[in-house]
């Protein structure tokens, strides 16, 4: 099972199943889902344990031509950059098939979105082929948008919706079109990413177009990852989504981002990434330290978790901004530990918000008593969600601070700020709204999360963020030599650009210099 | 003689299929006559079929060289089979809203199609004039086909004196081109044109041919009629229009830019990409507010016509074939989204959006057909429209390198293409959370136009996904035009 | 083996805090037998090793990329391994009278994981060869810090303080990682040993970040062992079950802090230890001044322990240049002995008193309470430094190092703060203990069960005998400088008097003082005298000189105030202004157009002429 192709299409088949069955069916449409995104986790697993790290090149690649006129085909792969995402990926679908468990109508429309937003999601991961990676990415947004309108909640989804998917598909459309300048200026007629880099390598950019595409792909995935400021659609966004989209989104599918910007622009525009840096660590530090103030005075847990989110890609802005293995590793790290970390988070809320009918951290208070299993998770969370050792959110932040440091003093001690202060402020002000205090008598009854099925998403979830937090080298084993791979040209170009500064200028005596090629003869 | 009637095959076969209607008609009893919107549907899908079998190389011309069969022209032909083919099963369902005449809605759908398919092969400007009003003057009747209701007839007098104006223009135009250069055919033209170079009279006629066409294409500044007239037409109509006489348009401009005279198009500077910005974004803004379905696909269509120039502006082989192939996937789309609307207000005058509250409820089937249309229409991925975009801003971007305006046209476009998404998801809105509009579920889908749906919705996903063959073919008619 | 017997050392709390939390949250019992158990296991595999005078370091590596290497690792060398005997025999000690302290709280088995976790993490600190692992434990002993404090979540007061604690020692830890980053960029390595042997091999490798580094970590030492200015979190801290108070917020965890500063030793300059000196006395006099007119016994005894706290870090900075900290580990260390007992006395009677812990509701205990009485004032003689208790040899041997460094203000402060230390500390021994019973409370208090006193008199014997024990040359070891042995008891009872006279009288009369000064007010005294003998100062004491206040309205005038301003920015300028806005913009140009459409045809046709006219004259008339 440890095909990509087989991860991917798994849900997107089971998704064609549901919507030709008849529309009744509701308990074979959850165990059809279940299933297929099971499958995918178990593959997803096979492959990650199955990983050879530091390997050349891409393993279990599959490819198939497809748009041949357009230089476009079907190309899916991994390595140990996205192995980890795969896993991330496929363990949230299945945490957020097994909440859905409180959706109560038009089941059927329900898991076939749900589905298609998973398959997208693993598929944009594993994609090795421009187009198809912009595909996949699509094909997993669309649904959100869908998902959040219909099974939204609260008063402000319509707008919440709206807002979502025009800035959503604004970012998506800014960076298709840095995809396309990408791919048209190169020349190479190809989406194909391995020939794509090959052929840059040998014929890199010119310095203008590298920065100029850099900034369409940088805001373009920009936007898609909630970068300062264009975060405002996450925050009400995740507010009015339905559980499990919240939790593909927040957790998944808002990596897309980020993932693009190591794999695509990292690596094909050296130069243009340098141009950008300074702006983009800046920008970070508007998510870290902004958002975080903003997350402070929130009194919907919903939206407190939501600009907590947008706050902690910060780190994953930042650690891309150090262009170094160590920055860039965290951010990878970072991606990984916040994917499982907001899907957590957000399944909590869900439940919450089934059980209580409010999120409000007014009317809350003392739920501990009354859920010490759901509350026990959730205090995890939010030590998670501050950075606490033991969780897989530490190495990444901590790496991403540390490659840094080098390159943006001023902000890492900023960012240092945000992530150790700011962060627990907000954190512990909600663990201590919702679940210390005396309990109310209202929510004497509450019911906590019972039952093996019941607790096996956030035991799942937050397993794997303890087992990451516990073990890194999981990861960064995997991720460090590709990473090193990718920043590797940028690192070049630094290195050259430094050697040419501190190089004394020639002498109008001193030999010409050899040209390439040609014989120098006395 | 009889060469040039067998070049001109597929035409004659049209016009004999809307005389053949029009006959049986008289013939046959009242009670079987709705039938005859299949048997036109039927006889139109054989001659797409047929045409599959002409060969568009060697280029064969008839009259004289006033009429070209190449692949550009075949591309179109095909093109408006389909769309008549479509949209006469969308009459079909529409029947409740004509008192009378179903047939002569069907001939009238086949003349108009001649003249579309006429003009797909336009070399001469006095075939273009007659094919183009052939088309036009078939569809004052059609526009105000529906003879009792007043918004039709007002739309049809709309079209009717809006449109003689525009062909006022064009017949001026295409006077003061013959005055000054003393030809009509688009070689000899093409030919000669090096030696009126600054000749304003020449310019000037040739702007005027542009106004004529731009009107049929709803472009800025000719496209003021669109909306009325979009609303006013009973729903076929609607579609026939945002499709067929739109891709007449479209055609006719890229023989006459191209062919007619290149070597001034190539010289014509930002006004292209300038005309294309301003369709764009009047289409898409004035979409916004509107609450009447036609009248919003009215606006589309504008913005759509936008979407369109860009094509023409790149000035190259791959603009041309994105503009064909955005063609190819507007009609499924468009298509699909006008056969939803007829199935649910069947023949009722009215069609405001918020009567779509609780379709997704209701009939999930023709719901998720309409968001696959309008999706498609936002170029959401993987539909067609999609890659139609993707193919007009990337043909943009290959053509910016030498026209560096060209990169601001892409950006507008993509800033265009977001705002357009803003008003089709106002549309979806309406259809799964809008509130519920009145209980009245939608009654039972008829076969054809089951068909129709899933052949519309196949055209959508698979022009997304497997754009290969039809692209293909795009590609090739393009190169014909030696950009 | 050695190694095998760390990894124990380390690994049983931990693996205790998991067994408890996956399988044991509805058995107090089983929780309690695994937290006891592990404790003392690591406990006796400490003795072992000790025995052994094992040393050495084994390691994982955590974290491999380039030029950052993170390893997860053991380190034995005398300093933690006396360490190790500390934490894991006061922990021992506390685990058993938790067991009896807690017993039918109903959250006991999410007590016992805590401690155990703490326990865990305080033994990482101590073995951590690493700065970030070092780092990693901070925090972990902080989670556990919060969790325990707030174990009586359901009292506000309780999970105010775990926040107020938790958050404090946050502020430290900014200041420590960021220590931690600039060590490593200018060092390139984070291992302990290496760093050190770098700076010894070439010191200007420095440069000149060497003081901003220093200081940087020492804020770490400041959050956690509630230096001045983050001392605040500390006596609020007291809310948690005084167990925790006693092993956590007194002999453990705040010390670590002092132990960080000793482990880090070698990253600290001149000017660096010259600002920790001077924080550490001005903690030492200001906890010492608040505790005056505390009157919660806990209270009490928690800026007592800021004050010691104090003393140990100005040790530390008094021990500067081509010296070495030992003479504060020494005092860690047997603070750790008689504080934790003098916590756990106070818990067995507030046990007793059924959670009565306002002194002046006490009085006469010492009658009812033996037990307790007779340690809590052993406690009390250690702490004020009386000989031959060990407080008396280890603050000697600071006040000696004041002497020698020749810092007389400090020197004096010390002198000034040991009179405060007897004053109070009597206070409370008078108030609570003797003299007539001042509310109906005592009536009715009965002895601890053996649970709670045996670990009470287990923590007396080296209360009463740690000076003996050559513990100072025990640490002086680690900094490779050999202590002269004393040559017996005796000797060594009068060693300090010969060595450093002024020093050792100095400490001794200025706690006679404080006992007399203490001894006259309070002997009889039903209630406080001192307001109306100091007046308002007396006030401003007891509202702990207003810093809980100013923080507030500093927090509120900066970070609250800031994040209001941006969260209403966030609210009215982004996503009000210019997400609506945009969308408005774009909706009301909409509209707009709607206008042209008037559906009045002969406009049209102008409009239609008029377009046409201008095309033409775009291109004909340029």
């Amino acid at each position: 099972m440890a095909n990509l192709t087989f991860i991917v299409f798994c849900p997107l088949v089971a998704a064609l199943v549901i919507a030709l069955l008849p529309r009744t069916f509701n308990v074979l449409f959850r165990l059809l889902a279940l299933g297929a995104t099971f499958l995918s986790l178990v593959g997803a697993v096979r492959v990650f344990l199955a990983l050879e790290p530091g390997a050349a090149g891409l393993q279990f690649e599959q490819q198939a031509s497809w748009i041949a006129a357009l230089g476009i085909g079907y190309h899916v792969g991994v390595d140990g950059l996205n192995a980890g995402l795969l896993l991330m990926g496929a363990l949230v679908a299945f945490a957020a098939v097994c909440v859905s468990r409180e959706i109560t109508e038009r089941h059927q429309v329900y898991y076939v979105l749900l589905l298609l937003m998973a398959g997208g999601i693993l598929g944009a991961f594993v994609a090795f082929d421009l187009f198809l990676f912009y595909v996949f990415h699509e094909l997993a947004l669309v649904p959100t948008f869908i998902l959040i309108g219909l099974w939204g909640r609260g008063e402000d989804r319509n707008f919440a919706t709206f807002q979502i998917t025009l800035y959503l598909s604004l970012g998506a459309l800014i960076a298709l079109a840095g995809l396309i300048a990408l791919y048209v200026l190169a020349g190479a007629d190809t989406f194909n990413l391995p020939e794509l880099t090959r052929h840059l390598a040998a014929q890199p950019l010119s310095a203008r177009a590298q920065s100029v595409i850099f900034g369409l792909l940088l805001f373009g995935f920009g936007v898609l990852v909630s970068l300062w400021p264009f975060h405002t659609w996450a925050p009400t966004g995740y507010a009015a989504a339905p559980t499990a989209a919240a939790m593909l989104h927040a957790g998944v599918l808002k990596k897309f981002g980020l993932y693009g910007l190591i794999r695509v622009a990292l690596p094909l525009l050296p130069e243009g990434a340098r141009d950008w840096v300074n702006l983009l660590a800046w920008l970070a530090l508007g998510n870290l330290l902004y958002c975080g103030l903003v997350a402070m005075r929130q009194r919907d847990l919903n939206l407190l978790i939501g600009n907590s989110s947008v706050a902690h890609m910060g780190f994953a802005f930042l650690g891309i901004a150090s262009l170094s293995v160590v920055g860039v590793t965290g951010t990878v790290v970072v991606m990984i530990a916040h994917g499982l970390l907001a899907a957590l988070s957000f399944a909590v809320s869900g439940y919450l918000h089934r059980n209580l009918g409010t999120v409000n951290l007014d009317q809350l208070g003392g739920l501990l008593r009354a859920m010490p299993f759901l509350g026990g998770v959730m205090v995890m969370a939010m030590f998670a969600g501050c950075g606490l050792p033991g969780f897989a959110n530490f190495p990444g932040e901590a790496l991403t601070l540390f490659g840094a440091w080098p390159a943006h003093r001023t902000v890492v001690i900023l960012a240092a700020w945000g992530a150790l202060v700011i962060a627990a402020v907000y954190m512990l002000r909600a663990v201590r709204a919702l679940w210390h205090g005396p309990l109310p008598e209202r929510w004497r009854d509450v019911r906590d999360a019972r039952g093996a099925w019941v607790r096996l998403p956030f035991v799942l979830l937050l397993g794997a963020l303890v087992i990451f937090g516990c073990a890194p080298r999981l990861l960064t084993d995997q991720i460090r030599p590709v990473v090193a791979r990718l920043v590797e040209p940028g690192a070049k170009v630094g290195a050259a650009t430094v050697l040419a500064e501190a190089a004394p200028a020639p002498r109008f005596t001193a030999q010409p210099p050899a040209l390439p090629g040609q014989e120098v003869a006395w | 003689m009889v060469n040039d009637l067998a070049v001109i095959g597929l035409e004659l076969a049209v016009v004999f299929a809307g005389l053949g209607v029009l006959l049986a008609d008289l013939w046959l009893p009242a009670a079987r006559r709705p039938h005859l919107a299949l048997v036109t549907a039927w006889v139109l899908g054989l001659i797409l079929l047929a045409s599959f079998g002409i060969e568009a190389e060697p280029v064969r011309t008839a009259f004289g060289g006033m009429y070209r069969l190449d692949a550009l022209a075949l591309f179109f032909k095909r093109f408006f089979l389909l769309a008549a083919l479509l949209v006469t099963v969308v009459a079909r369902e529409f029947r409740e809203g004509f008192e009378a005449g179903h047939a002569e809605y069907h001939a009238l759908t086949c003349f108009a199609l001649a003249g579309m398919m006429l003009a797909a092969s336009a070399q001469h400007f006095a075939l273009l004039f007659v094919a183009l009003e052939l088309v036009t003057v078939t569809f004052y009747v059609l526009v105000s086909f529906p003879r009792r209701r007043v918004t039709a007839l007002e739309a049809g007098v709309k079209y009717l004196i809006l449109g003689a104006l525009a062909s006022a223009f064009l017949v001026f135009g295409i006077a003061l081109v013959y005055a000054a250069t003393g030809t009509l055919a688009f070689e000899a033209l093409a030919g000669r044109l090096e030696t009126f170079t600054g000749n304003r009279l020449v310019l000037a006629g040739l702007l005027l041919v542009g106004a004529g066409l731009g009107f049929k294409l709803a472009a800025v500044p000719f496209q003021i009629w669109a909306p009325d007239v979009y609303q006013g037409a009973p729903f076929p109509t609607t579609a026939f229009l945002s499709v067929g006489s739109k891709a007449t348009g479209v055609v006719l401009l890229l023989r006459v830019l191209f062919e007619a005279v290149p070597s001034l198009t190539a010289r014509s500077g930002p006004l292209l990409s300038v005309l294309a910005g301003l369709t764009m974004f009047y289409g898409v803004l004035g979409a916004i507010p509107q609450r009447s379905l036609r009248r919003l696909m009215g606006y589309s269509s504008i913005a759509n016509a936008g979407f369109l120039l860009v094509g023409f502006a790149t000035r190259s082989t791959e603009g041309v074939g994105a503009v064909l192939f955005y063609l190819a996937g507007y009609v499924f789309a468009v298509l699909l989204v006008f056969l939803v609307a007829t199935l649910v207000w069947r023949g009722a005058e009215a069609d405001e959006i918020a009567t779509l509250g609780g379709l997704g409820r209701r009939a999930p089937a023709l719901a998720a057909s309409l968001t696959l249309g309008a999706a498609s229409l936002a170029g959401i991925p993987p539909l067609a429209g999609f890659l139609g975009k993707f193919l007009l801003i990337r043909a943009a971007v290959l053509g910016g390198a030498e026209n560096p305006a060209l990169y601001w046209l892409a950006a507008i476009t993509l800033v265009a293409a977001v705002v357009a998404i803003y008003y089709y998801f106002g549309l979806v809105r309406a259809v799964y959370w809008g509130e519920e509009a009145g209980s009245a579920s939608v009654g039972p889908v008829s076969r054809s136009a089951r068909a129709a749906l899933v052949a519309c919705a196949a055209g959508v996903l698979g022009l997304g996904v497997f754009p290969g063959p039809v692209l293909g073919w795009a590609r090739l008619a393009a190169r014909g035009l030696g950009l | 083996m050695n190694a095998f017997l760390t990894w124990l050392v380390l690994l049983a709390p931990a693996g205790a805090a998991v067994v408890i939390t996956l399988t044991a949250l509805r058995r107090p019992a089983t929780a309690a037998r695994w937290s006891i158990g592990a404790i003392l296991v690591a406990f006796a595999a400490s003795l072992v090793l000790f025995r052994a005078g094992a040393t050495g370091e084994t390691a994982v590596v955590w974290l491999d990329l380039p030029g950052l290497r993170v390893d997860f690792g053991l380190r034995l060398d005398p300093l933690s391994l006396l360490m190790l005997l500390v934490v894991t025999g006061v922990g021992s000690a506390i685990h058993i009278y938790s067991w009896g302290y807690m017993r039918g709280d109903p959250g006991l088995p999410r007590y016992f994981a805590g401690l155990s976790l703490f326990s865990f993490a305080m033994l990482g600190i101590v073995l951590a060869t690493n700065l970030l692992q070092l780092f990693v434990f901070w925090e972990l002993v902080g989670v556990s810090s919060y969790l325990l404090i707030g174990f009586w979540y359901e009292r506000p007061a309780a999970a105010d303080a775990a926040k107020k604690a938790f958050l404090t020692n946050r502020v430290g830890d900014f200041g420590f990682l960021l220590g931690i980053i600039l060590v490593w960029s200018v060092l390139g390595t984070l291992n302990l040993a290496e760093l050190s042997a770098k700076l010894r091999a070439a010191p200007p490798a420095w440069g000149a970040a060497a003081t901003a580094a220093g200081l940087l970590v020492f804020c770490g030492a400041v959050g956690k062992s509630a230096q001045f200015p983050l001392h605040v979190w500390l006596p609020d801290a007291m809310e948690g079950p005084t167990p925790v108070s006693a092993l956590i917020h007194a002999a453990t965890m705040v010390a670590a802090g002092v132990y960080l500063l000793c482990r880090l030793f070698f990253l600290l300059n001149a000017p660096a230890l010259e600002v920790i000196a001077w924080t550490g006395g001005l903690t030492a006099l200001l906890a010492a001044l608040l505790a005056l007119q505390q009157n919660d016994i806990k209270r009490i005894l928690a800026y007592s322990t800021l004050s010691q706290l104090g003393y140990m870090v100005m040790a530390v900075g008094l021990s500067g240049a081509g010296g070495h900290p030992a003479p504060a580990m020494y005092h860690l260390t047997t603070h750790a002995f008689f504080k934790a007992l003098l916590f756990l006395a106070a818990g067995a009677v507030i046990h007793a008193l059924h959670h009565e812990q306002d002194i002046w509701k006490m009085g006469g205990l010492a009658r009812k309470l033996p037990v307790t009485f007779w340690t809590f004032l052993a406690g009390t003689l250690a702490l004020c430094g009386a000989p031959p208790f060990s407080g008396f040899f280890s603050k000697d041997t600071i006040l000696t190092l004041a002497w020698e460094r020749e810092h007389y203000a400090l020197l004096a402060l010390g002198v000034g703060v040991a009179a405060l230390t007897a004053f109070y500390m009597f206070r409370l021994v008078l108030v609570a203990f003797t003299g007539p019973a001042k509310s109906q409370a005592p009536d009715h208090a009965h002895e601890a069960p053996p649970v709670m006193t045996v670990p009470l008199v287990a923590l007396a014997v080296p209360t009463l005998l740690a000076g003996f024990w050559g513990i100072d040359r025990g640490y002086a070891r680690q900094y490779g400088a050999e202590a002269a042995a004393a040559h017996g008891w005796a000797a060594h009872l009068f060693e300090p008097f010969a060595h450093a006279p002024m020093a050792a009288w100095g400490g001794l009369l200025a706690a006679a003082a404080g006992f007399v000064a203490a001894w006259t007010l309070y002997r009889r005294a039903v209630s406080d005298p001192l307001p109306g003998l100091l007046g308002a100062p007396a006030r401003w004491l007891r509202d702990r000189l207003y810093f809980d206040e100013l923080y507030a309205a500093l927090i509120a005038a900066t970070q609250d105030l800031l994040a209001r301003v941006v969260a209403a920015v966030d609210r009215w300028v982004l996503a009000a202004g210019l997400v609506r806005g945009t969308a408005g913009v774009f909706e009301l140009t909409g509209r707009l157009l709607r206008h042209v459409h008037t559906g009045n045809l002969q406009t049209y046709a102008l409009l239609l002429a008029a377009g046409a006219v201008v095309l033409l004259w775009w291109t004909l008339a340029r």
